[in-house]
């Protein structure tokens, strides 16, 4: 190790100052510094405790290294499996059986309102009803309840059951029974005035 | 025995049940379910209940 070297981990302290005459030259007092004997126990000690804290440095990056190596490989071949064809053939499956499951609620929807509704669905886009409490209802396609209320439509506020991934056709038909058998539905389901629509001929 | 038909997200279940299990599930899911008779289109209750009857559970919407 350089003097320069060790001089970055010293005190001035450190230092000791030696003066002295050389005898052979004799007339010459040589003045020199060295280190002292505690400064160099200090030193030894500061260096070694110095080495262990980058060794566990090094240790706690290579552990993150490993980590991060090991995600890398995880996300890898988790964008492998969802290329393979099996996981294309298993979306497709999911699609023919949401197909499936909306095409026996349509047959249910048809068997719930009758095919008279049904029918009047198909042309118009709605089928009307006489509700629980006598008044004029329909249903549009869109699974929008409204009551005739003098010459408008007015939308009444209906809640949605909660079944995820309920298709709207079984949600239609719930809403036909609801209102024409159960007369707590009607209480309940207040009127949406600000959407009223003019009934046109 | 009584066929129910269950319309959930997973395109109806179909079950078939004696007339015990039939009431056991209406007592079950009434608050749920509307127990509808397929032929009638009317709302049942379990004393409704016959042989070979079919029926139609429609998940309940609510009045806001």
């Amino acid at each position: 190790m350089s003097e320069d070297l060790l001089k970055r981990y010293m005190d001035v302290d450190d230092w000791e100052e030696i003066s002295e005459i050389p005898e052979k030259e004799g007339i010459f007092r040589v003045k020199y510094h060295r280190l002292s004997l505690r400064a160099l126990r200090n030193l030894r000690s500061r260096l070694t405790n110095k080495v262990w804290a980058l060794r566990r440095e090094v240790a706690g990056l290579h552990d993150r290294i490993e980590l991060l190596e090991r995600e890398i490989r995880e996300k890898e071949e988790m964008l492998k499996l969802l290329g393979e064809d099996r996981i294309r053939a298993w979306t497709e499956m999911e699609r023919k059986r949401q197909d499936e499951a909306y095409k026996r609620s349509v047959e249910l929807l048809k068997k719930v309102i009758g095919p008279e509704h049904f029918q009047e669905l198909q042309t118009k886009g709605f089928f009307t009803f006489e509700g629980f409490d006598k008044k004029t209802y329909r249903v549009k396609l869109d699974g929008q309840l409204q009551v005739l209320e003098g010459e408008y439509w007015v939308a009444k506020c209906v809640i949605r059951p909660d079944v995820p991934g309920l298709p709207l056709p079984d949600f239609m038909a719930s809403v036909f029974i609801a209102t024409t058998q159960d007369p707590s539905f009607l209480g309940r389901s207040r009127r949406l005035t600000s959407r009223r629509e003019e009934v046109t001929a | 025995m009584i066929r129910v038909l269950v319309a959930n997200r997973k395109g109806h279940s179909e079950v078939e049940l004696s007339p015990e299990e039939a009431e056991r599930l209406i007592e079950a899911e009434l608050g749920r379910y509307y127990i509808v008779d397929a032929e009638t289109r009317k709302v049942v209750s379990p004393v409704e209940l016959r042989e070979n009857q079919v029926l139609m559970m429609l998940p309940i919407v609510g009045g806001g």
